[in-house]
C-alpha cells in the first residue's frame, strides 16, 4: 500500500483563475470586483473554451496483454534483433529506430526475452526529461517510450542525459527502449545505444500470424497461393502489411468474406476500386445506404435501412429534407439482396434465423473503413450532413442497447483519426454538451475512435481533464466517464484511473453507475488488474463517499468474483484481502461475494486450473495478518455452507484441504 | 574395425516443482509441459517423430535427435522460454523447465538406453550447480526455462555460429559435477547474463537457506517439526530421472535447533 500516496489525486487549488472572457462579461457599471468573484465562483467552467494543457503522468499504463501475446505467437526477428537485445542488456538503454521495421513489437519482445515481468509504456508526448520524474519501481520494469518524434529527441539524447538514465536503471534493475519514429538519427552521443532495426520478410510476418491463428504450418503455402504475393506484399510493404493479409485469409478460410473479395482487396493499388465504385453508382439511394453500411456495419438490417433512408433524404435536400418535385416512388424496383449487392454488403448468417437480427456487413474487408475515408475526403460538402445525421440516427435508429452500436458510434471517431483534421473537437464538443444520452454516448465513442491518432490524444486529454470538473456541466461529465472506458480508457489507465476518480465527486447516481462501467471497461485488458487492485482500495480508504461506493461497487469485477476464476499475484495480496474486508463489511455485497466463491470452487471441481485458483485465493486469504478478515471470514463462511451444505460442498472442499495446510504449518 | 557410432544430438526436459503442484493438477503439468516442449520443436524445424532413444521420466524426457538438429534444439529453448512466459502470466500453476542438450556418438536403440552419453545428459540435467542457478534465478526474474549445454554441443553448435537465437554471449560457463560427471558447461538462464549466472553458481547454500522467496524447485523437500522440535531438512534428489538403476542420489540431512538458523 506504499502507493497510497503516490496514485492519490493531488488537491485542487483553493481558488480557479477568473477566465477573461469571465471577467470581459462583468464590466457593466461600476465594477467593484466582488462581483466578478462571486459570478465566477458559481459558473460553470465552459470547457470547449477554457481547456488548459495538463501534465499527465508520464507512464501511461502496462502494454496491452494482446501485443505481449503477439509478440510470442506471431512474431518475426527484425534483422539487427540480436545486436539490439545485446545493447539493451548490457546498457540499460536502446534507441531503437528504423521506419515501418516493425519497432514497436520488437521492443516488447526484447523485454520478454529479458524475462522481464512488468512493461510500461511512457507517454510519447512528454519531454525527455521528465523520466528524472520517475519513481524507482518495486520489480524490474522495462519501460517503452515509443513513437515519438526523431529529431526533437535526438537532440536532446546527450551523452549526459543517457548516463543519468543508466544510473537510475541500474539501481532499479530496468530497462529503457526508445524507439523513434525517424531514420535520420545520427548522433555521436547515441550512437553506443543505437540500432537500427531491418524489417523481417513479410511473407514470414503473414506465415506467423496465419499460425498464431491457428491455421497450422501445412496449409499455409495453400491459403498464401490464393493471392499474388508479389502484388499483396510488394517488397516495400511494412511487416504490419503481412499481418494483414495473414488476417484477411484467416477471415475468408472461415468463410466471412469470399476469397475473391480479399484477391481484389489485397491486390488493389491505393482506393481504386472505392473510387471506381462511386464513380459508377451516381445515384443518392445507392451511395446513402452504402454510407449507412459503413457506419454502422454490424449493425441489424433495419437499423441500417433506417439510417440509409435518413440520408437519403438529407442528401437530396440537404435544406429542408423534402424531395421537390415529389415523385412517387416505385416500390418493386428493387429487392433487398439486389440494392445490398449493388452496395458491395450482404446480410451475414444467423444462428437462429428468427430471433437473430440479421446483420449487414460489406462483402469486402475495410471497404466501409476506406469507402468513408473516400467521402470525407473528396466530397468535403458532405461532412456537416454526415454530422447532423450520425446525430439524429444515434438518437432515433441505433440505441445504446442495440448490437453494433459501440463499434458504430466509434467510426466517426476513427474516420476523424484517419482524417487528421486541424480542430478535431469541434466535431465533439456539440454533442457532448447536449443533455441527450444518446449525443453524450456519440461523443464519447467518437473520442474513443480519435484517440487512434497519437497526434490527437493530448487535445483529448486536456478535454476529459477539463471535462471531469466537479464543477463542470454534467453532460460534460458524462462524456468523460463514457470516453474513459473503451480502448482509450485501456490504453491509458493511469490516466483514466485518475480522473474517474475526480468524477467520483459530486457525482449522480447516474454518473456513478458511468464510472463503476469505465472501470469493469478497463478490467478487461487483463494487464490493467494488478492497477485497478491496487487503486481501488485508495478509493476504499481515502476517498469520498462516492468513490467509496464506486470501490466497493467495483470490487467483485476485480476480484473476478462474479466472472472466471483467476490468480493473484503476490503483489496484489495486501489490495485483494483489503477488498474483500472491505466487501464482508457490506450486507449486500457480503452475500454476492461468498456466493462468487461459492461458484468458482463449483467451477474447481470439473477444470483443476479454476480449483487452484480457488485454494490460491483461499490460501492468501487464510494467511492473511489481519485477523479480524480471518474471523469474519470464517464466520460468513461457515453461515454459508450451513445454510445450504449441497451447493456449497465444493467449497466445503477447498475449505477443509485449505485449513488442513494451514495448520499443518 | 570397430567403428563409433554416429554423432547425435541429446535433448533432455524436466519439470521443476510438478510434485508441489496439487495433485489433481500433476498430469495436467505433465501434459502441457510435454505440449509446449513439442511446439518449440516444431517451431524450430524438428520433427518429434524423427527422434529415437526416446525414455520418459516421469515429469520429462530425453532423447536422441540428428547431429543436424543440434543448433534448432539449442534455439528451441528460446522459443520455449516464450510460450512458458506467456502461459505463465495467466494461468497457475506456472510451468518452468529444465533442459540439457549435449552431442555425442550414441548406438540407436529400442533396447534399455543405457549409454554414456545418455547417462551424461541425464547427469546435466540433474547436476547440483545447474539446479542452483535456475533455483536462485527466482531472485532476479520469473523462472521459465533454465538451459544447460555441454561443452561439446557449445563448441559445435554456439561457437560455431550455428544457432540463431540463442549466442555466444547468453551462455554462462559453469562447472558442473554429479557424481562421476564432471565437466564443464554452459548454461542459458532467460534474462541473466554470464556475469550473473556465474554469480549464482557460485554463492554457498548458506544464501539459499536465507533465501525469502518461495523455492522455484523444492530441493527442500520437506520441513517437519518433529515432536521435540528439532527440524529436519533433506537437501538432495528424492526425485527425478531414476530411470537407470536404483536412486543413488546424494541425500544429506542438518539437524537444527528451532532458531538457530537464522
Amino acid at each position: 500500500m506504499t502507493e497510497t500516496l503516490e496514485r492519490a489525486e493531488p488537491a485542487e487549488p483553493e481558488s480557479q483563475p477568473a477566465s477573461p472572457s469571465a471577467a470581459a462579461g462583468n464590466t457593466v457599471g461600476e465594477n467593484s470586483g466582488v462581483v466578478n468573484n462571486t459570478y465566477n465562483n458559481f459558473a460553470p467552467p465552459n470547457p470547449e473554451e477554457d481547456v488548459d494543457e495538463i501534465t499527465t503522468d508520464l507512464v501511461d499504463g502496462p502494454i496491452p496483454a494482446a501485443m505481449v501475446a503477439e509478440a510470442v505467437e506471431a512474431f518475426c526477428h527484425p534483422g539487427e534483433y540480436n545486436k539490439a537485445l545485446r545493447i539493451l542488456r548490457e546498457r540499460k538503454v536502446l534507441v531503437l529506430c528504423g521506419v515501418s521495421t516493425g519497432r514497436t513489437l520488437a521492443a516488447v519482445r526484447m523485454f520478454i526475452d529479458l524475462n522481464l515481468e512488468t512493461f510500461q509504456q511512457l507517454d510519447p508526448l512528454r519531454p525527455l526529461s521528465d523520466f528524472s520524474s520517475l519513481k524507482k519501481p518495486a520489480a524490474s520494469t522495462g519501460y517503452l517510450w515509443d513513437d515519438l518524434t526523431g529529431n526533437e529527441w535526438a537532440t536532446g539524447l546527450t551523452g549526459r542525459t543517457l548516463s543519468g538514465f543508466v544510473r537510475f536503471l541500474n539501481e532499479a534493475d530496468s530497462f529503457l527502449i526508445i524507439a523513434l519514429s525517424s531514420d535520420d538519427v545520427r548522433h555521436a552521443y547515441i550512437d553506443a545505444y543505437l540500432t537500427e532495426l531491418v524489417a523481417p520478410d513479410t511473407a514470414d510476418v503473414a506465415k506467423a500470424h496465419l499460425s498464431a491463428r491457428g491455421i497450422p504450418c501445412s496449409r499455409h503455402s495453400e491459403l498464401l497461393s490464393q493471392v499474388d504475393l508479389n502484388k499483396a506484399l510488394p517488397g516495400y510493404s511494412r511487416p504490419n502489411r503481412g499481418a494483414e493479409v495473414a488476417r484477411q485469409l484467416a477471415e475468408a478460410d472461415r468463410g466471412l468474406y469470399d476469397f475473391d473479395e480479399v484477391k481484389e482487396n489485397l491486390h488493389r493499388r491505393q482506393d481504386e476500386d472505392v473510387k471506381a465504385w462511386f464513380e459508377k453508382n451516381k445515384d443518392v439511394q445507392i451511395r446513402a445506404l452504402a454510407i449507412s453500411i459503413a457506419f454502422l456495419e454490424g449493425c441489424p438490417y433495419n437499423a441500417v435501412v433506417a439510417g440509409a433512408k435518413k440520408l437519403e433524404d438529407a442528401l437530396k435536400n440537404p435544406e429542408n429534407q423534402e424531395i421537390w418535385p415529389y415523385r412517387p416512388p416505385n416500390l418493386f424496383w428493387e429487392s433487398r439482396g439486389d440494392r445490398l449487392r449493388r452496395a458491395q454488403a450482404k446480410q451475414k448468417p444467423t444462428n437462429y434465423r428468427h430471433i437473430d437480427p440479421e446483420r449487414v456487413a460489406f462483402t469486402r474487408p475495410d471497404w466501409g473503413q476506406r469507402l468513408l475515408h473516400y467521402v470525407w475526403k473528396e466530397h468535403e460538402r458532405i461532412r456537416p450532413v454526415l454530422h447532423t445525421w450520425l446525430a439524429d440516427v444515434s438518437r432515433n435508429v441505433v440505441s445504446r442497447s442495440d448490437m453494433g452500436h459501440d463499434e458504430a458510434m466509434t467510426r466517426f471517431g476513427t474516420l476523424l483519426a484517419q482524417a487528421a483534421e486541424p480542430d478535431v473537437m469541434r466535431w465533439v464538443w456539440k454533442w457532448a454538451i447536449d443533455p441527450s444520452e444518446d449525443l453524450q454516448s456519440l461523443a464519447a465513442m467518437t473520442l474513443r475512435g480519435m484517440s487512434e491518432n497519437s497526434s490527437y490524444v493530448k487535445v483529448i486529454k486536456n478535454h476529459l481533464h477539463a471535462w471531469c470538473n466537479p464543477k463542470a456541466r454534467t453532460s460534460y461529465r458524462m462524456t468523460a466517464a463514457l470516453a474513459l472506458g473503451g480502448a482509450f480508457g485501456r490504453s491509458q489507465p493511469e490516466f483514466a484511473l485518475l480522473r474517474l476518480r475526480r468524477l467520483t465527486k459530486n457525482a449522480t447516481e447516474l454518473l456513478e453507475f458511468e464510472i463503476a462501467a469505465a472501470i469493469r471497461s478497463l478490467l478487461m485488458e487483463p494487464n490493467n488488474r494488478s492497477m485497478i487492485l491496487s487503486t481501488l482500495p485508495i478509493w476504499l480508504l481515502e476517498g469520498g463517499r462516492t468513490s467509496r461506493r464506486v470501490a466497493l461497487r467495483c470490487a467483485l469485477d476485480a476480484l473476478s468474483l462474479n466472472g472466471n476464476t483467476i490468480s493473484f499475484s503476490d503483489n496484489d495480496s495486501a489490495a485483494v484481502r483489503l477488498l474483500v474486508a472491505a466487501l464482508l463489511e457490506d450486507g449486500r455485497l457480503r452475500r454476492r461475494a461468498i456466493l462468487g466463491l461459492t461458484r468458482w470452487a463449483a467451477t474447481g471441481e470439473f477444470k483443476s486450473e479454476s480449483s487452484s485458483h480457488v485454494l490460491g485465493l483461499l490460501r492468501l486469504l487464510f494467511s492473511s495478518p489481519d485477523d479480524v478478515l480471518i474471523r469474519r471470514l470464517s464466520f460468513y463462511l461457515r453461515k454459508a455452507l450451513n445454510e445450504s451444505p449441497q451447493k456449497t460442498a465444493p467449497l466445503r472442499n477447498a475449505l477443509s484441504q485449505v485449513l488442513k495446510e494451514t495448520s499443518d504449518v | 574395425m570397430n567403428q563409433m557410432p554416429t554423432t547425435r544430438a541429446l535433448f533432455g526436459y524436466d519439470v521443476i516443482g510438478s510434485s508441489s503442484a496439487d495433485d489433481d493438477l500433476l498430469d495436467e503439468v505433465r501434459e502441457l509441459a510435454t505440449n509446449f516442449v513439442h511446439e518449440a520443436l516444431g517451431h524450430v524445424g524438428i520433427d518429434t517423430q524423427g527422434r529415437v532413444n526416446y525414455s520418459p521420466t516421469g515429469d520429462g524426457s530425453l532423447a536422441v535427435y540428428p547431429e543436424s538438429d543440434l543448433p534448432a534444439l539449442i534455439d528451441a529453448a528460446y522459443f520455449l522460454q516464450g510460450k512458458l512466459y506467456l502461459h505463465n502470466r495467466t494461468h497457475r500453476p506456472a510451468i518452468k523447465l529444465r533442459l540439457s542438450v549435449h552431442t555425442a556418438p550414441i548406438q540407436v536403440t529400442q533396447d534399455d538406453n543405457f549409454q554414456r552419453p545418455t547417462i551424461e545428459l541425464a547427469r546435466l540435467l540433474d547436476a547440483a550447480a545447474f539446479k542452483q542457478i535456475v533455483l536462485r534465478m527466482a531472485r532476479y526474474r520469473p523462472v521459465t526455462v533454465g538451459l544447460v549445454v555441454s561443452d561439446q554441443a557449445y563448441r559445435v553448435a554456439v561457437k560455431g555460429q550455428h544457432t540463431q537465437r540463442l549466442l555466444l554471449h547468453d551462455f554462462g560457463e559453469v562447472e558442473v559435477a554429479n557424481k562421476e560427471f564432471s565437466e564443464r558447461c554452459w548454461v542459458w538462464a532467460p534474462g541473466l547474463d554470464a556475469e550473473r549466472i556465474r554469480e549464482l553458481s557460485q554463492q554457498d547454500q548458506a544464501a539459499d537457506r536465507d533465501e525469502q522467496t518461495p523455492s522455484a524447485e523444492p530441493i527442500t523437500s520437506s520441513a517437519e517439526q518433529s515432536a521435540s522440535g528439532v527440524t529436519t531438512t533433506v537437501n538432495g534428489n528424492m526425485r527425478g530421472n531414476n530411470f537407470i538403476g536404483p536412486n543413488s542420489g546424494t541425500i544429506t540431512a542438518h539437524y537444527q535447533q528451532p532458531g538457530m538458523h537464522q
